[in-house]
């Protein structure tokens, strides 16, 4: 039977779904169909997902119609239980064959490893599509990482948005078993302004090709693509660079089927308003890209993205003016209205925000960060005063009128009113910065003022909401307390502060008032701060192992933590660490079966009695004192490098002296060396972690 | 063509959507903040029944008032409200036909639906939908409601929620709400601020500066046990009346900075109990009746799976 395959197509035509969610669900309803088809065993080719506002499909060439036959073989008793002395059959040749709907004559003999023995064969038939394509069409539809799903009319049905239809082709076949309440067809539909009516498809290669003629680039990266393309001609013709930024080409990629690129103008006398203002006002507001000139200026123009080829694209750029004009008067409007009043004076209205019911207002929370930031500044021996300016204004923009219409102004606006009111430019960065790193992986405070704030006001929040009993679970995170444990490690390791955390957090607690705070709270607040680093390091290729080495320490100064598992990352990778580490485990092990009386003695020179534990002691203390000056200067990968030259006396060590000896005085006096190895070893790092990794 | 009057823009949507059987209802006879606060959508949306209406509603958001200087704020404006339940297939197309009735060509302007999911804390509702742009500018909120009152809405209504305001100075063509063309006679131009200023003025005055809290604080609270009052004498309509001023004498406090913010999630959640009982009184009340206009084989699901959920 030769293999016939055939191109599958599979699409599900919807309202406008939510725009972040078009491509996610494009590729996951590609992916789930694949994933069917693979676990039924019938093979396929190329396979492409499509995606925009009213179609999610599925492309994919070649797929096997039917999954080839399978042989399967049992082994049953060896050949040599099979008959008895008679001749005949046994009653376990029978009884295997039975339990396989079989009988004895049927079975096959088969040579193995362990001998001869009886087999049942037999051939299981492929699957067809014909058979299983509703199944797997279902079940990639609920495996769709659909965030809401909604109801409509009077169906029990539900998905993102109401469905109106599917086409399901299998080559020429169509099938019609439903699917989300609509019976799938070869029909589909494309743009409804350009292109009304219904589209046959008497193929599915014809798809993509069809739609286009229709109006709709189905597939979202070409579509996203054309966007790119046409957004940079349209600049072009004006002179001017466009900003594109990634994520709002997405989303305009996932707002519209046939894209058409058109450029508009704002009244240049908004330009006097912040930057940022502007942008954010078309980005978020109106999905507008903004534009610059040769010197990096913002220009009065926009590039707006639409979803027809206008009879007149003139009135289309007009109401877009229309539209963005009040938009930046309104920002003009709180801008001014805010710079009317000094920062400082805005200071008094965060009494009327609360920032958590039981640790009070927003005003509350900045007498706190007042309290850490000045702390911070003097442990680094920054500007105290000006970190403590700093902290003060570091949350007044949230009342003002800018940030309450632009929430993504905090900090910019801070900074804006802060250097309106001559106050001195560092303080106004420190201000803007202490929201830094905005998001994962963005950039850090650049100013040691705004480190400190920046500090400062994270473990306030981690202390205050762990204190009031709200720990994260799961996915519920509504402080974002991840974030900032994520944030605070990664300003102190990668700008390389030595700064205690454990010191911090004690602080910050004396900061609340007495018996505000859940007991607890500090040893809660430095577990959940560390446990992020494993994360950190994953995302960093350095294995948990690595991380356990050191964290088993307890220390709380994250540049300290990562400076020893950057050595020890370093030590892994040398041929010596394997059996060190095995060394380690060992006496890791040891020690822990020794009862605390065993090993209270000082380490006895006078009860060696080989060779092997002299040299170790030797070799220890001369280890010990390069080390010394080595841990001080937090040198860890060359105090390694000493710990190393313990490797050949360890290994001597154990393979020749019994630890365990019958006499309990020289037992004790070797578990106490073997203690005041392993204490040597912990100041570096806990080797024995990376044994068996 | 001549664009619309304030007057002839509602004109034509009546009639449009008398013509596609819709109820055509008067505003209601109350202070509410939307059209989704009128009895035909809030209470309608619940149980089995089929329902079609289409109505002008009057709306008030005393924090919006800007004494008349605003040319886009107003503490008191227009909505027009459709609602069709169960939601037909074709309610977007029927829309996208609506636009073109008074005016907005599709094969020239772009329109788009972006993702916009409401929820009204107060009344305990919430639906899946999109905000409709018309070459950038939101002109209305279309929603499928999935839950009100704390129900779960089974069949779906669908509803469509026009800014009047909006939309006619796009077609008029004017950057001040106070300019548009409420009508024209023969001898003058009746504008929106002719019609509305003086009122816009006056009740910025009162909802900022005037309005007696402490009263309204008792007020609340009396319209509260009233409420309460009421559905345990089993009459739904007059207590989600009582619901609805609760509302609005709350929003009349937050407007006068008289709530604070934590005490402002304390008071919504109070509407929020009240409008949840009211609504299981007012499905309970039509299940009595039989729920006379439902579909009979909707009728017949509701009972069997009704309480889905």
């Amino acid at each position: 039977m030769s293999a016939v395959s055939k191109p599958l197509l599979i699409e599900i035509g919807t309202e406008e779904l939510p725009t972040n969610s078009v491509s996610v669900l494009g590729k996951a309803l590609l992916e789930g169909v694949c994933d069917g088809l693979k676990i039924r065993n019938l093979s396929f080719g190329k396979a492409h997902w499509y995606a925009s506002p009213r179609r999610l499909a599925a492309l994919i060439h070649d797929v096997e119609q039917v999954a080839p036959e399978k042989m399967t073989e049992i082994l049953g008793p060896p050949v040599a239980a099979a008959r008895d002395q008679n001749g005949k059959w046994s009653k376990a040749a029978i009884g295997f064959a039975k339990k396989h709907g079989s009988s004895p004559e049927n079975l096959t003999e088969k040579d193995t490893e362990k001998g001869l023995r009886l087999a049942f064969c037999s051939t299981i038939q492929g699957v067809s599509i014909e058979d299983s394509l509703t199944n797997i069409i279902t079940e990639s539809i609920d495996a769709l990482p659909i965030e809401k799903k909604m109801r409509w009319g009077a169906k029990r049905i539900s998905f993102a948005r109401p469905v109106h239809w599917a086409v399901v082709m299998y080559g020429s076949t169509v099938f019609h078993e439903p699917i989300l309440g609509v019976t799938p067809g070869n029909i589909t539909f494309g743009h409804p302004v350009h292109s009304p009516d219904p589209i046959l498809l008497s193929n599915p290669e014809e798809y993509e090709e069809l739609l286009e003629a229709a109006r709709v680039i189905a597939d979202f990266e070409k579509r996203k693509n054309s966007i790119h393309i046409q957004i940079q001609a349209a600049a072009k013709d004006m002179n001017a660079t466009a900003v594109v930024d990634e994520e709002l080409l997405c989303e305009v990629t996932g707002l519209c089927e046939w894209p058409v690129a058109l450029s508009g103008s704002f009244s240049s006398e908004f330009l006097s308003l912040p930057g940022e203002a502007l942008i954010l006002a078309m980005k978020t507001h109106q999905k507008y890209f903004h534009l610059l000139n040769s010197e990096g200026e913002l220009l009065p123009h926009f590039i707006t993205i639409c979803n027809i080829e206008s009879k007149n694209p003139e009135e289309v750029i007009r109401g877009n003016e229309r539209v963005i004009h009040p938009r930046l008067s309104d920002a003009a409007f709180f801008f001014d209205s805010d710079m009317n009043s000094s920062l400082e004076s805005k200071t008094s209205s965060l009494n009327q925000i609360i920032f958590q019911q039981r640790l009070g207002t927003l005003l509350h929370k900045v007498n706190r960060i007042d309290r850490n930031a000045r702390r911070i500044a003097k442990i680094l021996g920054a500007s105290e005063s000006e970190a403590s300016q700093s902290a003060l204004l570091c949350k007044s923009d949230l009342a003002s009128q800018m940030v309450l219409e632009f929430p993504d102004m905090q900090g910019i606006a801070g900074r804006h009113n802060a250097l309106n009111d001559g106050v001195s430019s560092s303080v106004a960065l420190a201000i803007e910065q202490h929201y830094w790193p905005i998001y994962a992986g963005s950039k850090l405070p650049e100013t040691e003022i705004g480190v400190c704030v920046a500090i400062a006001d994270r473990i306030d929040t981690l202390v205050g909401i762990f204190g009031a009993g709200m720990h994260p679970t799961g996915s519920k995170d509504p402080f974002a307390l991840r974030r900032a444990s994520l944030s605070i490690l990664r300003i102190l390791i990668e700008k390389a502060y030595f700064l205690d955390l454990r010191e911090l957090v004690d602080f910050a607690i004396e900061g609340f008032s007495d018996d505000l705070l859940d007991s607890g709270t500090s040893t809660a607040v430095l577990k959940y701060i560390i446990d992020r680093l494993p994360t950190y390091y994953d995302e960093n290729n350095i294995s948990v192992e690595i991380f356990r080495s050191v964290s088993a320490l307890g220390i709380y100064c994250p540049f300290d933590i990562d400076l020893r598992v950057k050595a020890v990352a370093h030590f892994s990778t040398l041929p010596i660490s394997e059996s060190l580490a095995v060394a380690n485990k060992r006496v890791t092990n040891i020690l822990s079966k020794v009862d605390e009386s065993d090993s209270l003695i000082e380490i006895n020179e006078d009860l060696f009695s080989t060779e092997f534990e002299v040299r170790l002691a030797a070799d220890l203390k001369l280890v010990k004192e390069a080390c010394l000056d080595l841990i001080l200067k937090k040198d860890y990968g060359a105090a390694l490098e000493q710990l190393s030259m313990l490797d050949g006396p360890l290994a001597d060590f154990f393979e020749n002296v019994m630890v365990n000896s019958e006499d309990s005085t020289l037992r004790a006096n070797r578990i106490s060396l073997l203690k005041s190895v392993h204490e040597q070893f912990l100041k570096v790092a806990d080797i024995s972690q990376l044994a068996g990794k | 063509m001549t664009p619309l009057s304030f007057q002839e823009l509602i004109q034509n949507l009546q009639a449009f959507w008398a013509n596609k059987g819709c109820v055509i209802l008067q505003p209601l006879d109350m202070e509410v903040g939307a059209g989704t606060f009128h009895p035909a959508t809030f209470l309608r949306a619940i149980g089995p029944e089929s329902w079609s209406a289409a109505y002008v509603q009057p709306s008030r958001r005393p924090t919006d008032g800007r004494y008349g200087k605003n040319p886009n704020r107003l503490q008191h404006y227009y909505q027009f409200q459709v609602v069709i339940k169960p939601s037909p297939d074709n309610f977007k197309s029927l829309y996208l036909d609506s636009l073109k009735s008074i005016g907005i060509d599709t094969s020239i302007h772009d329109i788009r639906f972006v993702e916009d999911n409401w929820e009204s804390p107060t009344l305990g509702a919430w639906g899946l939908g999109w905000e409709v742009w018309v070459n950038g500018m939101e002109v209305s909120q279309f929603t499928y409601f999935q839950q009100a009152g704390g129900l779960e809405c089974f069949p779906v209504t669908g509803e469509i929620t026009y800014g009047l305001e909006r939309i006619a100075m796009y077609l008029q063509g004017v950057d001040s709400v106070y300019d548009l063309s409420w009508t024209k006679n023969a001898n003058r131009k009746i504008s929106y601020g002719d019609v509305f200023m003086q009122n816009e003025i006056e009740m910025s005055v009162y909802n900022f500066e005037e309005a007696n809290t402490s009263q309204i604080f008792e007020y609340f609270d009396f319209l509260e046990e009233e409420a309460a009052r009421l559905v345990s004498r089993h009459l739904p309509l007059p207590a989600y009346e009582m619901v609805m001023k609760a509302s609005h004498a709350f929003n009349l406090l937050d407007a006068r900075h008289a709530i604070s913010v934590t005490e402002r999630q304390r008071f919504i959640l109070r509407v929020r109990t009240l409008a949840k009982i009211v609504a299981q009184e007012y499905y309970d009340s039509r299940a009595k009746l039989g729920f006379p206009l439902a579909e009979p084989e909707l009728l017949k699901s509701n009972f069997d799976e009704g309480s889905e959920k």
